[in-house]
């Protein structure tokens, strides 16, 4: 069996008197791809927040690659490989959209305040992959995937809901992950694009990206994914296969009970 | 009449460079990486005091012994002594325009790295505050500094400052003003020109996405921490080099310069130019230091225009009052500035540009669909 | 300097008292510029020149009259109305349209700066115009009413200061939390939108809040120049201090009131202590406030003195 990548133990976290997280034990494996699914407010995107640093759990650790990374900052793991991407679209809203989907982009060079000056023949030249114009060919294939090519010169925070989200999930993509998580990625996406964005997932996964994907479009997720975790009021419910989880009538009452 | 214009005209340019290098470091503080550094005087006061006391201690150690004078201090430093006064106008009898300059660039080097410093000290605040306390906690700070030097004979000898320092040009004839002016233009050229390499770039991205988003900063791989403390160390390095310039241009170090009036005016010239601007940045710098110059009986009276008495004496305060206005009505009517922000002048914004383009004609979209 | 003990106890007893006065002065300042930030989340940099102008107007009015019980009177209204009419028109010419167009909270105070800018140099302005006298005060005694040891002395002025500034904090406090007026405020801080729709009239709410935020800006300046002379800079002089303490406070009106006390206590105090062991000048006594508020701000952002958050908590 693949070696576990992520892991969690226990985790809990609480915001004034609500439990979003209430002891969330998991684990992923190199090469899946598994769906996180829960009714509203069961806690799955403080969840991510939480393996991701942007929160601090109040107790319980997260391991990646084996690794006790608990309370990490979110840049150090970004460079471990972690990558994840928001419900509610977080663009840096006075760029344009190529410049969100650069920013983003793993291998970088120039970033410093000397780096910038003095090593520019360096970023600007044009075969390396990470060098600006090795990048310009990477941010464009991604956009053109996602189909929003067309407003890359636009102001992220001047185009659509919709675009928005595909902007937040081109960045997901160019950060080029080896634990990838998504949180969400068709709300508020067009239904023909949903299909769209997980065929790529897909292709991504096959080439050995693992995904940990949150949504709640569960007939499009069940097409993709091979695991499903189910949360209910910040604990995991169950999980299993797509097939097994649809079929176990604790989720069906999870789902209800809250409407 | 023709000269005197000449040296409004020099006294403008310089003006022009120095709040043009205080303009550029606060825009890459508060325009690219939104950190409010209502400080900015702090910076800009520490640079001079450096360059102040580098520069006089240097004379007097290289000039004292020559001209036989003896300098006893008691309890205060010794440039501010009457025997340092006498030292300082007479230095040019025994120093060389060689030794001149390299005092002078000495002491800009000194205030960058003073500048620099500081930065660090104020970056314990302005990684932890919210924006608005941070503006409010740097502003008192800086208003501290100038209350304390104007009161303590150290650094820089209370409220009498360290005057007649002197000039790199001391040894030239005709119009020290103008070539002077020209040295400051030469900074703020090699300012510009750094400002615009650095911002230009994937540092400048990572700037300005810890300004638009710092968790997702974050997440994306940057140290928002080390971002923001990179952008005020270059930030204040500039700030101390706008500072020494000061000192050189007057001779003068004197706390009372540093009044947050100072700070407010560089901040009204990045906001009417264009903050995350650098050109509109120094179109600011250059309107608001026009209006410090005009809104001078001296410069006035040059220009050949006569106010009554009363309405010059307030002159200098109604400059303030215009200042005040102009900046309400930037924010009211033209937030942006008068050159809005764009994109970042990078290779890949170019390339898409041009693809797009293609992509649009062939598609037959709208062109403004590609609207910055 | 032989420091004698007498000196050094009615010293003490004395800078005290004035501490005490100034405290309260800075608590009632404080109150205002807490009130503003609570309801329109605007860091207010004018504020310090409504204290200004309205010291002035106090000045103004009261010297035109032959002093007394009058001038008394006419002068605190003046100052009253002048700080209320000052805070108001800033807000309907600055604040509320930039509000209207989405700015955001620094924007705000890059405003606020922008607005004292204009009130605090049109008056040096007009001073150096006019050829006004550095300092004025108003024509208003200020009785002695005990002394202590021939050093310390009670005035009027620290009696009105003190009462004034517990009286205006009770008084914002029951307004904020026990009335519908107060309850109104609240929901447009809040959320303004939402405010509005349940039928709270936001701009009448808004109006108040500046209004009553200068009034007692006015009369913290009045009282404040009833004591010391005023020049056109004092409000600017003072607004550290006045920020320290609404800070330090927690943004509560007792919190504001109780830090501001403990403020003036400590830059009194301290000053009499450092000038006469230490010979430190009293001119480094701001230090005090900027070193109050960078701790507060880096330790409790939320306030050291939070006295209504409980009550708040416990009525919702
Ligand atoms: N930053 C926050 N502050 C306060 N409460 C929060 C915060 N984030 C999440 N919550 C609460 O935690 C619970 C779980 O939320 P969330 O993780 O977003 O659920 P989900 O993504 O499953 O819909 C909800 O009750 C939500 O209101
Ligand atoms: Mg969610």
């Amino acid at each position: 069996m693949a070696r576990v990548v992520l892991r969690t133990v226990n985790l809990k976290k609480s915001f004034g008197g609500i439990r979003a997280l209430d002891g969330v034990s998991i684990e992923i494996r190199e090469g899946e791809f598994v769906g996180l699914i829960g009714p509203n407010g069961s806690g799955k995107s403080t969840l991510f927040n939480v393996i991701s640093g942007v929160y601090k759990p109040d107790s319980g650790r997260v391991y990646l690659f084996g690794q006790d990374v608990t309370g990490w900052e979110p840049h150090r793991l970004y460079r471990l490989g972690l990558v994840r991407g928001f419900q509610v679209p977080r663009l840096w809203g006075k760029m344009l959209v190529v410049e969100n989907a650069a920013t983003a982009a793993r291998d970088r060079l120039g970033v410093g305040p000397l780096s910038s000056v003095l090593d520019r023949s360096r970023w600007l030249r044009w075969e390396a992959d990470e060098s600006e114009r090795g990048l310009t060919g990477r941010v464009h294939r991604v956009l053109e995937k996602l189909n929003i090519f067309h407003v890359s010169m636009n102001r992220a925070s001047e185009i659509s809901g919709g675009q928005m989200k595909l902007t937040d999930i081109s960045r997901a993509l160019l950060g080029e992950a080896k634990v990838l998580l998504l949180d969400e990625p068709t709300a508020g996406v067009a239904p023909k694009l949903s299909r769209d964005i997980f065929e790529i997932l897909q292709e991504l996964n096959r080439q050995g990206l693992t995904i940990f994907v949150i949504e709640h479009r569960l007939e499009v997720l069940f097409d993709y994914v091979e695991r499903v975790i189910v949360m209910h009021e910040g604990r995991v419910l169950t999980e299993g296969a797509p097939e097994e989880v649809s079929r176990d009538p604790r989720v069906l009452d999870a789902y209800l009970g809250s409407a | 009449m023709a000269t005197e214009l000449e040296g409004i005209l020099a006294q403008w340019l310089t003006y022009f460079a120095i709040y043009g290098i205080m303009a550029l470091s606060f825009n890459i503080e508060y325009g690219f990486t939104g950190i409010p550094n209502f400080g900015k005087v702090l910076f800009v006061a520490v640079g001079a005091y450096a360059a102040g006391v580098l520069a006089s201690t240097l004379v007097l150690m290289l000039a004292a012994p020559a001209l036989g004078v003896e300098v006893v201090a008691s309890g205060e430093p010794s440039y501010c002594t009457a025997a340092a006064k006498v030292v300082f106008s007479q230095a040019g009898q025994v120093l060389s325009t060689t030794t001149l300059f390299a005092i002078f660039l000495a002491a800009v080097l000194a205030a960058a790295v003073a500048g620099a410093a500081t930065s660090i000290v104020a970056s314990f605040p302005a990684l932890r505050l919210r924006e608005d306390f941070l503006a409010i906690t740097l502003l008192a700070a800086g208003e501290i500094l100038r209350l304390v030097t104007w009161t303590s004979v150290w650094p820089v000898c209370s409220f009498n400052g360290i005057s007649g320092i002197p000039s790199p040009f001391t040894h030239f004839l005709g119009r020290v003003d103008v070539l002077y002016a020209g040295l400051s233009l030469l900074f703020l050229l090699a300012a510009w020109f750094y400002t615009e390499y650095a911002t230009n770039s994937p540092w400048g991205r990572a700037l300005k996405a810890v300004r638009d988003d710092e968790v997702a900063a974050e997440v994306y791989g940057y140290n928002v921490a080390s971002i923001r403390m990179q952008s005020l160390l270059v930030g204040s390095a500039l700030a101390g080099i706008a500072g020494a310039l000061l000192v050189f241009y007057s001779g003068n170090v004197n706390a009372g310069t540093f009044r947050p009036d100072m700070t407010f005016e560089v901040i009204a010239a990045v906001i009417l130019g264009g903050a995350a601007n650098n050109l509109g940045t120094l179109l600011g710098a250059a309107v608001i230091s026009a209006l410090l110059i005009l809104m001078n009986p001296s410069s006035l009276d040059a220009l050949g225009v006569t106010l009554p008495q009363g309405l010059l004496n307030a002159l200098p305060y109604l400059k303030y009052v215009i200042l005040g206005i102009v900046i309400l009505l930037v924010l009211m009517y033209r937030p942006q500035g008068v050159i809005p922000e764009g994109p970042l002048k990078t290779p890949i914004v170019e390339k898409t540009r041009r693809k797009l383009r293609e992509y649009l004609a062939r598609v037959g979209g709208q062109p403004g669909a590609g609207r910055q | 300097m032989v420091v004698n003990a007498a000196v050094v106890l009615y010293g003490t007893i004395g800078s005290l008292l004035d501490g005490l006065l100034l405290g309260s002065l800075y608590g009632l300042m404080a109150l205002g510029l807490t009130l503003i930030f609570r309801v329109t989340k605007i860091a207010n940099f004018a504020y310090a020149e409504y204290i200004t102008y309205a010291g002035y107007a106090a000045f103004a009015v009261s010297s035109m009259l032959a002093g007394g019980v009058t001038a008394f009177i006419a002068g605190l209204v003046a100052a009253m109305a002048v700080g209320a009419v000052a805070s108001l028109f800033s807000d309907e010419l600055a604040f509320k349209p930039l509000w209207h167009r989405g700015a955001d909270s620094l924007t705000l105070l890059v405003a606020s700066m922008g607005v004292g800018f204009v009130m605090r140099y049109s008056l040096l302005g007009a001073a150096v115009f006019a050829n006004w006298p550095l300092q004025v005060q108003p024509n208003v005694a200020n009785p002695v009413l005990a002394t202590i040891g021939g050093l310390a002395y009670v005035s009027g002025a620290h009696v009105a200061a003190v009462v004034a500034a517990i009286v205006t904090a009770v008084g914002m406090h029951i307004l904020f939390t026990k009335t519908r007026t107060g309850k109104a405020m609240r929901a447009t801080a809040s959320n303004p939108v939402l405010a509005r729709i349940s039928g709270i009239n936001i701009y009448y709410i808004r109006r108040l809040t500046w209004l009553l935020a200068g009034a007692i800006g006015g009369l913290a300046g009045f009282l404040y120049s009833y004591y010391n002379p005023l020049n056109p800079e004092s409000g600017w002089q003072m607004l550290l201090w006045i920020f320290a303490a609404a800070i330090m406070g927690g943004f509560t009106f007792y919190g504001a009131l109780l830090s501001g006390i403990i403020l003036g206590l400590a830059e009194a105090v301290m000053g009499f202590y450092m000038s006469t062991f230490l010979h430190i000048s009293t001119a480094y006594s701001p230090v005090i406030a900027l070193i109050a508020l960078v701790l507060v701000l880096l330790f409790r952002p939320e306030g050291v003195i939070r006295l209504e958050t409980h009550m708040l908590r416990r009525r919702v």
